[in-house]
């Protein structure tokens, strides 16, 4: 069960990754715009950040599928969710009625139930940190 | 000690997958047709002056201009122009600039009758949460999109607003 789960979980949080990742990369002006709406990071940070998080979510993505590093893509996959969830938090607190940018489209507003899908997703980083820890 | 090591190799291993990220966006960014640059310019606002705005002018003078906070009072007060809030529903009932009409971007299809009402000369001001939000300018290109051509931004937004201390109306 703790062998079929692991599987399970590195699949889902993979394919995730890669669907998030791809129109991040191909339009990473529109992901710009989407963290600019967020207004945390300062100006000269928003261009690098809109280029660098999408491959990393991608490499994360298929490293975690096929196996490779998998303790440290666990662990960067956890930083991510962690990250977008306190983001995520702090910015329905404020009130902020934004695009998401999850997904890199356009359309998906920011809501509660996205910050519920981050929280489960770093869940599941954690299980299979965990696991990865424990087997390699 | 073991889970030490452990520890450390997966932060090793992290660091690399970082690093192996930065490079391959470097370069895909060199090469990439929709490429950007690695420091954004902070946008400058482009104010329309009084005399422009109360002209008949069309589109092509108007685009991605802003009105002051001085001049959306005077529309306001004049009921010159319509005031559309692109922020979502919620935003808008919490608070928004008065006689606003809420068309909230990203549930856009869903108000094009609404918008449709409206004849395509109509000077309209479409603003969102505040400089940096971007449904105002999503939502004004949708509607050039749909042949209105007197459209304009308040781009410091409902913060710009309230830094002021202007009025606001509730909807329940």
């Amino acid at each position: 069960m703790k062998k079929f789960l692991f599987y399970i979980f590195r699949y889902f949080i993979g394919i995730v990754f890669i669907i998030a990742a791809i129109p991040k990369i191909e339009d990473p002006a529109a992901f710009a715009k989407s963290i600019e709406g967020y207004q945390f990071l300062p100006t000269f940070l928003i261009n690098i950040t809109a280029l660098l998080i999408p491959w990393i979510e991608l490499l994360v993505g298929i490293s975690i599928i096929i196996g490779f590093f998998l303790r440290g893509t666990s662990l960067l996959a956890i930083i991510l969710f962690s990250s977008f969830s306190i983001l995520i938090g702090i910015s329905l607190l404020r009130g902020l009625s934004i695009d998401c940018g999850c997904f890199g489209n356009l359309g998906s507003p920011l809501t509660y139930s996205r910050l519920i899908e981050d929280l489960i997703l770093l869940l599941f980083s954690t299980y299979v940190y965990h696991i990865a820890r424990k087997s390699v | 000690m073991i889970e030490n090591i452990k520890t450390k190799n997966s932060i090793q291993e992290a660091i690399i997958i970082i690093i192996i990220s930065i490079v391959l966006s470097f370069i895909y960014n060199l090469f990439s047709p929709k490429s950007i640059p690695l420091i954004k310019e902070v946008d400058q606002i482009e104010y329309i002056s009084d005399q422009e705005l109360f002209q008949n002018i069309h589109y092509d003078s108007l685009e991605h201009k802003s009105v002051t906070t001085k001049q959306m009072l005077d529309l306001i007060n004049n009921r010159n122009a319509i005031i559309l809030d692109a922020r979502n529903a919620e935003a808008y009932r919490k608070g928004h600039i008065p006689n606003a009409i809420n068309i909230p971007f990203l549930d856009v299809f869903n108000f094009v009758d609404k918008l449709q009402m409206i004849p395509r000369d109509t000077l309209i001001v479409v603003y969102c949460e505040g400089v940096n939000c971007e449904l105002s300018h999503h939502l004004s290109e949708f509607m050039r999109g749909m042949n209105f051509t007197r459209i304009l931004h308040y781009a410091g937004g409902y913060e710009e607003w309230i830094k002021n201390k202007l009025p606001v109306e509730k909807t329940d």
